[in-house]
């Protein structure tokens, strides 16, 4: 479960402040969708969730865990093993394969490279993207590279499972696929979609506007 | 790229600092020559101040590689030519006569032989060593041919036999062990003869040249260790910039790493071992490029010398690297990965 108490964020000293002291509760088992306005800071909250930021006010706390404080390397342990991450444009290595791309994650979760590839294959598979798993992302869609960007953060069946804009670039069919994934993945994780696309609005659980 | 710049700096310091640390050991070697070395000690005195013992004494020292005495030359004639053959000069030596010359066929002499030079043999029309030489009422059995060690050329011309007890040797050779050496062993040789005045001994030191090679030594190593300096720091300098200028164009990559779960200290690890792996390549690269653009020249630095050269430079490059490295994992994942 991930909490977050009079959260509020900078970028600069003197730069307006986000959130406002936002204390809320993502519950695990629903699919919840962050909007608002551009600048609201959508993205900025997720990148605080994901330990990428820290507050400049409150906290964040990830099961039970007080994030302030933590060390760098305990933050990056926690965003290996317990936090999932699909950005905008999927950001995939364009030197990696597909396979190795999705194995990533589970490496600095300190997994070796061959008991990852087993369950990295199996949810290449689920997205329908297996028959490519040898291929570079300049050889595949946007849909399907962002599909490899799920299986990427599912790979270590995190907690918490944060997508920043994951239909931002898709038609409507891709856009579907993507909802059906971050659906199922929600059954064991709490999933976090920063967007302000009406047609994800539709499809979420809840709704926590900035 | 890194590669490329290890590679120069290593073959630059190999034709640079390397080929005036050859040209050091080829100096060093000339100057430590045994002729370098040579201390000359001639008795005036007329008291036969030069002995047997004295010989003995002085190759106890840990300054002297070896010493002997010489009588001075006398004419001697071969048996098979005669009054009218080729005068060759004879010397009467003390000490091991192995210190002087170098036996090439036959045996050493006891008393009453003689071996004679390779060379005197040839103009005396000696085939083997055999027959008599003498010298006034001094005979002499022949029993070996031989060749001059170094510095003692002049002996190529003549016979050798050893002094008998009653004989005049009043020079003496000494070769010191270094030319560090060189000022203590005449010092040692003034206590072993003990003269009564010191005018009895003429010594001839070449004390000038073991200054000379100090001062060189000196001179030539400074200068090759100012050099090696700047060429670290020059390499060095370009390798930080040329890591800083990756990181950034890599930024994205490294910021995905980072946004995954890489800790900062692994991030930066993974740049430097990047560094090390390409400076490692670089670095044989360019120790066999320097030696062998050296060939023609022949002045090869020692082996240590190339060998330290490609481990020092494998070294710095990542240490030029961490700061760069450090600056890349202090980055902020968020900026490159925010799609605008």
């Amino acid at each position: 479960m991930i909490r977050v108490a009079d959260l509020a964020f900078r970028y600069r000293p003197d730069s307006d402040e986000l959130f406002n002291g936002l204390t809320y509760t993502f519950q695990p088992g629903l699919l919840t969708a962050v909007t608002g306005a551009s600048g609201r800071g959508k993205s900025t909250l997720l990148y605080v969730l994901g330990l990428m930021l820290s507050p400049s006010g409150g906290t964040v706390i990830v099961d039970g865990v007080d994030t302030r404080g933590l060390s760098d390397a305990h933050k990056s342990d926690l965003r290996a093993r317990r936090i999932g991450f699909v950005f905008q444009d999927s950001a995939l290595d364009p030197t990696r394969t597909l396979l190795e791309s999705v194995i990533e994650p589970a490496l600095y979760a300190g997994r070796t490279r061959r008991d990852a590839i087993s369950p990295a294959r199996v949810l290449l598979n689920r997205m329908g993207v297996e028959h490519r798993i040898d291929q570079r992302p300049g050889q595949i869609s946007g849909g399907q590279a962002q599909r490899v960007a799920l299986c990427r953060a599912l790979i270590n069946e995190p907690a918490m499972l944060l997508a920043d804009e994951p239909t931002g670039n898709l038609d409507r069919v891709s856009a579907e696929g993507v909802i059906s994934v971050l659906r199922e993945a929600s059954r064991n994780a709490s999933v976090i979609i920063a967007t302000h696309d009406p047609f994800v609005l539709e499809h979420v659980d809840e709704v926590l506007a900035l | 790229m890194i590669a490329l710049l290890v590679a120069a700096a290593c073959a630059t310091t190999i034709l640079t600092v390397g080929r005036a640390t050859a040209a050091e050991a080829q100096l060093e070697s000339r100057l430590d020559s045994a002729g370098a070395r040579l201390i000359n000690v001639q008795d005036v005195s007329g008291d036969n101040l030069i002995q047997s013992g004295t010989i003995t004494i002085l190759d106890g020292f840990s300054t002297v590689e070896r010493t002997f005495a010489l009588s001075l030359p006398v004419d001697a004639e071969t048996g098979a030519q005669g009054a009218g053959g080729t005068r060759i000069p004879v010397w009467e030596m003390r000490g091991t006569i192995t210190d002087a010359v170098a036996l090439t066929r036959g045996r050493l002499p006891g008393q009453g032989e003689a071996i004679i030079s390779a060379t005197a043999a040839r103009a005396a029309g000696l085939d083997a060593p055999v027959g008599i030489v003498t010298a006034g009422t001094n005979i002499w059995a022949v029993v070996g041919f031989y060749v001059a060690r170094a510095p003692f050329g002049d002996l190529d011309t003549g016979i050798v036999a050893p002094a008998n007890p009653v004989s005049s040797t009043p020079q003496l050779y000494l070769v010191a062990r270094s030319s560090a050496d060189v000022q203590a062993a005449a010092n040692d040789v003034r206590s072993v003869i003990a003269p009564v005045e010191s005018n009895e001994l003429a010594f001839t030191v070449p004390s000038t040249l073991a200054e000379l090679q100090a001062s060189l030594g000196a001179d030539l190593g400074g200068l090759g260790h100012a050099l090696l300096l700047l060429i670290l720091a020059a390499g060095s300098l370009l390798v930080a910039i040329v890591v800083f200028a990756d990181t950034l164009v890599r930024r994205t990559d490294l910021g995905r790493r980072r946004a995954l779960g890489m800790p900062r200290n692994t991030l930066v690890a993974f740049i430097l071992i990047r560094t090390a792996s390409s400076a490692t390549g670089g670095s044989i690269l360019g120790c066999i490029t320097g030696v062998v653009l050296l060939l023609p020249s022949g002045a090869f630095p020692p082996l240590p010398f190339v060998l330290a050269t490609g481990a020092l430079a494998a070294i710095v490059a990542p240490t030029a690297a961490l700061f760069p490295a450090a600056a890349a994992a202090l980055r902020d994942p968020v900026t490159v990965l925010r799609t605008p």
